[in-house]
């Protein structure tokens, strides 16, 4: 992002300068008190507003803790649908402030970023001794190895990077807002975000690197029991512990039947805290847990007006005359989906330099190509954001501002017709289906942006400092 | 001929009889309810101004207002729990409404609005149109919402406050069932044990109530086109598809190139190992 040179890049140079010279730790300690101040804000605002602060989940989730403590099942409260554990996690609501639970996930939100910094820190560090290496070989000298980092001028040095990565998430208005009114989507976030943290670590950590495997899969297991979605990411996560390029769907084949003992700890990882997790809630609430906290998202039909491109499709096919689409109709709905994934998982997720990005990306389409897409979900891809900033050097400030702008305004045109239903009670069904086209369209195109001006390697080294 | 001092006590008791007489014929006026609702969208108020005659005001009274909601339209529980808890509504509502499903999938039910009568009060009801299914033959359904009754427990020493001609049903008590809230015609079994707080739960009335609409309870709700099923399918599968495919094409040359360029790393890190 070093291209072109805004009007006020002076005020943004300053900006960033003053950014980069406070230490990670005033940084943490800046957004702690911030967080603190919007959960007493919260407990302020609803204690005499009637439109609360705090989001509807968290009183759900509250209500499921109360029932544990009452000996009963949380799938008591209607509309539970979550893993057993976000009701205990939650349990100190009741028993010590009702705000307990707001100030866990705000937390959370502080690990992630602590991770965020670590991992891009380690990641630009490592790629960079790469490049050099690269560099090296082609002056015949690959054993040197430089782990100074002088070469490296002062944008590209892994920890002002780091802490700039770091700064997006903690800085970030929706991310705090979404911890703050008690939403536990930070908390999923931050194990997807350790399953990549340790998959990464393990690459450097030559004697350990089996067990910080079975522990990302420990993870990745847990996470895939909190949220549905992460599973989607399995693929890319076995890709990115192989050792050879899958260039053929032979190699492919080859991958999926003959993995190495990497990938045998990663599934075994997995599938241990996937069916300890699962088994154990089973055993304890039976299939009522099985129902509501994943088969529900399966048969639920809410054909309530959502940025989703599917909405219009929905809406309409909930007609009581409506016949069911065959088979064959409701694949060729969903498989693009599928296809996007799977080039993504074979483009990106095959070396470990690229797996945050690919990671990112899975989410994107995730989210875009989904039935139902409203706001919260787009903390899916959000979270993920900060690991990859770094990758979109090829991309000019005015082209990254024009993505974000062509983002919101897409939000925007779609929330006209959506007001226009909601509190006028005009007939715009079809203009938020048009909408949430044009939406799918903006989030198509932005994707394939990032995906074109992505970069791995983007330094600049002091050939001088260098040799 | 009669004394002076009898036609005194003939007078005064003449007077105190009249007063009895005059007592006794005051009428309570029915309770009057102005009912307001707003003009669009699909999440409105409705705003009750509830008037009642001053002999019910200041005694042990108290009114229930039972709003039936046809199956088009539901109430966020949420939304009442938090309006209840910043004491702003005392009601009856059932524990769980789906407001995900249709019109045609959701079942009506009533909301009660307590309270103890004043001379005047003000309620809101914050209530939500569902969805209608789509159709072929219309573009906007029209949701009627009926009007309330008005139910009145006094005291069984104040009972003789609710007057015959206020009860809407002089034959009939009622008990309040809050769980299924709602009101049940008060049945007396043989041999079933009569309780002080069964008397007092089972004692409303139901009385007249004078309903003045300051504005229609009717709603205009937009109804998709059930044949645009078609178009929208192919349209959806086309655009999906479209897109896929483009990013597909458009990001292949960079990720073969970051894949060599990686995969020659790789092998000159296995070289060095």
């Amino acid at each position: 992002m070093t291209q072109a040179k805004p009007a006020n890049a002076t005020g943004l140079q300053r900006l960033s300068r003053r950014i980069l010279q406070t230490s990670f730790r005033t940084h943490i300690l800046i957004s702690a008190v911030l967080r603190i101040a919007l959960i007493c804000y919260g407990q302020i605002h609803d204690s005499r507003s009637a439109v609360p602060y705090t989001d509807i989940d968290y009183k759900v989730v509250t209500d499921g803790a109360r029932q544990v403590l009452a000996g009963e099942t949380p799938f008591a409260r209607h509309t539970y649908r979550y893993s057993p554990i976000m009701a205990y996690l939650q349990t100190l609501n009741i028993l010590l402030h009702p705000a307990w639970g707001k100030l866990l996930y705000a937390t959370f939100d502080l690990i992630i970023a602590t991770l965020i910094y670590r991992l891009v820190h380690m990641e630009i560090k490592s790629q960079y001794q790469k490049t050099v290496q690269h560099l090296l070989s082609k002056f015949n000298r690959p054993q040197e190895s430089d782990q100074s980092l002088d070469a490296l001028d002062e944008r590209s040095h892994p920890e002002n990077l780091a802490r700039a990565s770091a700064c997006f998430w903690l800085y970030n208005p929706l991310t705090a807002v979404i911890s703050t009114r008690g939403s536990g989507d930070c908390f999923s976030s931050f194990f997807v975000i350790l399953t990549i943290y340790l998959l990464l670590k393990a690459e450097h950590k030559g004697s350990h690197s089996h067990w910080l495997i079975f522990g990302a899969g420990l993870a990745h297991g847990l996470v895939i029991h909190l949220r549905l979605y992460p599973l989607l990411f399995s693929l890319a996560y076995y890709l990115s512990l192989s050792t050879r390029l899958t260039q053929t769907p032979w190699d492919f084949l080859g991958q999926v039947l003959r993995p190495n003992r990497q990938q045998l700890c990663l599934v075994i990882g997995t599938l241990v805290s996937l069916v300890a997790f699962t088994w154990t809630f089973y055993r304890m609430y039976g299939w009522e847990y099985i129902y509501e906290a994943y088969l529900y998202h399966f048969v639920r039909k809410d054909p309530r007006h959502n940025f989703s491109l599917q909405f219009l499709l929905q809406y309409l096919g909930s007609a009581t005359s409506a016949v069911e689409p065959s088979l064959f109709l409701k694949l060729l709905v969903m498989a693009p989906q599928f296809l996007l994934i799977l080039h993504l998982s074979l483009s990106f997720g095959q070396f470990r330099q690229t797996l945050p990005f690919c990671i990112f990306a899975v989410a994107f389409v995730v989210v875009t190509y989904n039935s139902v897409v409203t706001s919260q979900y787009f903390i899916w891809y959000l979270a993920i954001l900060p690991l990859c900033l770094n990758n979109f050097k090829l991309l000019s400030w005015r082209r990254c501002f024009g993505l974000l702008i062509l983002w919101l305004l897409a939000q925007g045109l779609w929330l006209l017709p959506a007001y226009l239903l909601e509190f006028r009670t005009w007939n715009t069904f079809y203009w938020i289906g048009l909408q949430g086209g044009v939406f799918f369209a903006a989030n198509g195109y932005i994707l394939e942006q990032l995906l074109s001006h992505y970069g791995f390697t983007q330094f600049k080294i002091s050939y001088r400092k260098l040799l | 001929m009669f004394s002076k001092e009898t036609s005194k006590c003939a007078l005064i008791i003449l007077i105190l009889a009249l007063r009895k007489d005059l007592g006794r014929s005051y009428v309570v006026e029915p309770p009057i309810v102005q009912i307001e609702m707003d003009k669009a969208g699909m999440h409105r108020t409705l705003i009750y101004r509830l008037r009642f005659d001053y002999p019910l005001v200041g005694k042990d009274c108290e009114y229930v207002l039972l709003q039936p909601l046809p199956a088009s339209v539901y109430i966020s529980t949420d939304e009442l729990d938090d309006l209840q808890r910043l004491k702003r509504l005392s009601a009856v509502y059932p524990k769980f409404v789906n407001i995900e499903v249709a019109t045609e999938r959701a079942q009506p039910f009533d909301v009660l609005l307590r309270g103890t009568p004043k001379i005047t009060e003000t309620l809101a009801l914050p209530v939500h149109f569902r969805y209608h299914a789509p159709s072929d033959k219309r573009s906007a359904a029209t949701v009627a919402i009926p009007l309330p009754e008005l139910y009145l427990n006094c005291p069984l020493a104040d009972s003789e406050l609710i007057e015959s001609g206020l009860v809407a049903r002089i034959d009939k008590l009622y008990c309040l069932n809050a769980p299924e809230s709602r009101f049940d015609e008060n049945i007396v079994k043989d041999g079933e044990p009569t309780t002080m707080a069964n008397l007092e739960r089972c004692n409303w009335r139901r009385v007249h109530v004078d309903c003045q609409l300051k504005t229609p309870l009717r709603a205009e709700i937009p109804v998709g086109n059930a044949n645009a099923y078609g178009p929208v399918l192919y349209g959806t599968i086309l655009l999906g598809w479209t897109l896929a495919l483009w990013t597909i094409i458009r990001s292949m040359a960079n990720t073969r190139r970051i894949n060599q360029r990686l995969n020659e790393q790789r092998l000159l890190q296995q070289k060095v190992k």
